[in-house]
Parts: C-alpha cells; structure tokens; sequence
C-alpha cells in the first residue's frame, strides 16, 4: 500500500511537472528573453570556468600544434613561399578591385561598411545539447552587445546573439533549425529565409518555383530584417530541388563560415538603420 | 533515499556536467556529439531516489540544460522528467550496479530523452532525419560513460549503508 502510495506521488509530481514544462515551453517561445534573463545568471556563473578550461585547452593544443608545425616546418616554408607569389599577383588584383569599388561607393553614395561598430569576441562553449546550435563568447554587456544582435565571422554570417550577461554571450548559429535569416540570391535578387537545417547546413526558404537559382549562386542578406547588414554572404547554393511540388524550392546552402574551425567572431553593435544614419 | 544535502550536491553536479558537455568536449571534439553525463545523472535518481524529490530534480537538472542554452526553457526539463518516470517504473526490476546494465540504461534513458525532447519542439523547430544518428551517437558514448559516473555517483551522494542497498531487486544483465 506504501509502495502504491508512492509510486502514485511521484506520477502525480511527475505530471505536475511535465505541465510546468509545457507551460514554460509556450511562455518562453512568446517571450524569448525569458530564457536570456536565466541564461545570463548561469553564464555569469559558469563563464569564469567555461574561460579557464578554454584557455587551457587551448595552451595545450598549441602547444601540441607548435611541436608537430616544426616537424614539417621547412617543407611548409617551401609551399608557403610559393604561395606568396600567388598571393601577391592576386593582392594587386584585389587592390585594384578595390579602388573601383572605392569609387563606385562615392558615387551612389552607398553607406559605408565601416560605420557598422563592432565587439571581437572569442568562442569560449558550445551549447551542451547536442540538438542546439548555439555558441558562447567571452563579450557581454559590458562590451556593449545585447540581445539581437548579429554575429559574423569575416564577411560570413554566424547567427545572432539570443542572450548577453556582462562578461559572456551566447549566440544562436544560422545552422541552427530554430534561425531565420532574410535573404536574397546575390545575382538574381530572389528573395527568401534562410533557416538552419543542422548538419546539413542551410535551408533556404520561400523561393518562388519560377525563381532563377544554380547551384553556386551566392546567398547574402537583404537587410530587411532589421538584424543583419545588407550584402553580407550567407552561404553558397550546394543543392537545388526542382522537382518538388508546391508553390516553393527547395534550396540548400553550405554556409560561408566553417562552424567548427571558426574561433573568433564579430559581433556588430551598431544596428543597420544606425549606421545608415551615421 | 537521498538526504536533503545530497539533493542538493545533486544540483551542483549539473553545472559542471554542462560545462564538461558543452565547453570542454566540445572545444576538442567540435564536429562530433558529446556524452550527457546529466542524463546519467537523471537515471541515477531515478532508481536511487524513486520519491517525488527525485522528480523535482530531474525537473531541475533539465532546467538547468535549458537555461544554460538561453533559447527555450522547459523542453529538457519535460523530457528528463519523462525519462525519470519511465525508469524510476522500473526500478524494482533491474539491477543498477551492473556496469552493463547501467550502460543499457542510459543508452535507453539518453534516446528516450532526446525523443521527448524532440516531440516537445516540433512545434518550433523541424529535425531532419540525419539528427537520428546524432542521437544514437550521443547514447551510446554517453552509456560508455555510465558505469563510471554512476559509480561517481553513489560515492558521491549515497550514505556508506546504501551504496551497496539499492532498491532493484532484479538482475536482467
């Protein structure tokens, strides 16, 4: 009888339970920074350990890589010179390229890119689920960054901050399946959402059937979103479906940025409307 | 039955659990899943501490795997106290301080909770079927694991008297 009278109180508090899930579920899903005010205390918590086993573990592996990059130290001087040479042909390419873009900027008086602020930040955790894509940086509130705010890596996208505590930050990846990113096919201006498809990269959504799209095509942000600057690449078509039905493609993309080599990103402070005011 | 301290050091396995799982494994390892080592925990409690205390504290384990994500709060909290009320169902039938049986266990317990986890976001977000193999990867290093943070564990939570007490009377392994 004492058996069945506890077996039915812990089902009882289990459901109790399980509909508090429910609950906080649906209310942190309408209040999206619910889960950031937590998320911050925790961070604050666990940032101080999360930094100190980062920096170790990264001591050790260079270390390691210092050692091994000796070994081959002199084979590597000899491609590297090589590549030198190349990269010094294309760097005058480059350079040329970029006084003409220099000029055509003055011309249709387009906004600099340089008026966008932005916080470098260092990849100190991963989301421990294995579910959500989502990052953990060394800046928080104290560097000036909030929730929203986007995060890249070079000119690549990598997602967006969905909480900041005052040291640390967490960032959700455009790879994540819950993202969402408002974009367009660089040479044909068809518009869609970019949305993670996890190990698969990006999904690009809402594509119109009729729209012109190859695989290769360069997919960058249109900045109507209000998060992320115009121009900026998201990824590159690696998968196009024509055959589906429906009013849509499917669209595929392998991301701009290496989520799994990449260290430090940028998070842009300023917001696209700002900046265009500066 | 754990004691109220206890429950507590329960809590404060979880912070360290979630940094070994989301910043120390996966700065080595980035392209592969890591261990849940809270889901051995949440398996611990519920053959150790079948009462409604071990419920509030898978409820909380959970929790703590949701805020320290900062997306949603509630999907890990609601699959971990699923898990717990399957296992804890039956804990008068197996026998827990068998390593094997503590891998089978988390191994189960570890895909049950990434189901329910899953069901509880379908509303939000769409997994493809790929996240199949992730799933069986995490389960699988994370009974690997088992055997030793159990054992972690009832050293860690356990009186001197229980450890070698639980409550499984039957040996399936």
């Amino acid at each position: 009888m004492a058996a069945y009278s506890n077996t039915a109180r812990v089902a009882g508090t289990a459901f109790f339970l399980f509909c508090l899930s429910l609950l906080l579920i649906s209310y942190s899903a309408r209040n999206p920074g619910v889960a950031g005010i937590g998320s911050a205390v925790f961070s604050e918590v666990t940032g101080p350990v999360q930094l100190v086993s980062h920096s170790l573990y990264r001591s050790v592996s260079s270390l390691w890589s210092d050692y091994i990059g000796l070994l081959d130290a002199k084979q590597r001087a000899r491609d590297l010179s090589a590549r030198l040479s190349a990269l010094e042909a294309e760097n005058s390419r480059l350079l040329e390229l970029e006084n003409e873009n220099a000029r055509l900027r003055g011309i249709l008086k387009v906004t600099q890119e340089s008026a966008l602020g932005g916080v470098v930040a260092e990849i100190i955790g991963y989301d421990p689920s294995n579910w959500i894509k989502a990052i953990t940086i060394n800046k928080g509130e104290n560097e000036g960054i909030r929730p929203g705010m986007p995060v890249l890596e070079g000119d690549g996208v990598v997602g967006q901050i969905v909480s900041a505590s005052r040291h640390v930050s967490q960032a959700l990846l455009i790879i994540d399946p819950g993202s969402g990113v408002d974009a367009l096919v660089q040479s044909t201006r068809s518009r869609g959402v970019v949305g993670g498809a996890g190990d698969k990269g990006c999904e690009m959504r809402y594509v119109l059937r009729e729209d012109e799209l190859n695989i290769g095509d360069r997919i960058v942000t249109s900045g109507l979103d209000g998060i992320f600057p115009k121009g900026l690449l998201i990824g590159i078509v690696s998968d196009v479906d024509k055959k589906s039905a429906g009013l849509f493609k499917e669209v595929w993309l392998k991301p701009a940025v290496d989520f799994n080599k990449v260290e430090k990103v940028v998070v842009i402070t300023t917001r696209p409307v700002e900046a265009g005011e500066k | 039955m754990l004691s109220w301290r206890a429950a507590f050091l329960t809590l404060l396995l979880g912070i360290p659990a979630v940094i070994l799982q989301g910043s120390v494994l996966k700065s080595v390892f980035p392209d592969w899943p890591t261990p849940g080592f809270l889901i051995s925990i949440v398996a611990f409690l519920s053959f150790y501490e079948v009462t409604p205390l071990g419920a509030v504290l898978a409820f909380l384990l959970g929790l703590e795997l949701d805020i320290s994500t900062g997306v949603f709060l509630g999907p890990w909290a609601g699959a971990y106290v699923v898990t717990f009320v399957v296992f804890s169902s039956l804990s008068q039938r197996i026998f827990v301080e068998s390593g094997l049986s503590a891998m089978v266990i988390v191994f189960i317990s570890s895909l049950l909770s990434n189901l329910v986890f899953v069901l509880l976001m379908l509303e939000f977000k769409s997994y493809g079927w790929e996240m199949i193999w992730t799933a069986l990867f995490e389960a699988l290093l994370s009974a690997l694991f088992a055997p030793l943070v159990l054992k972690l564990l009832r050293v860690l939570l356990l009186r001197r008297d229980q450890r070698g007490n639980s409550r499984s009377k039957m040996v399936i392994a």
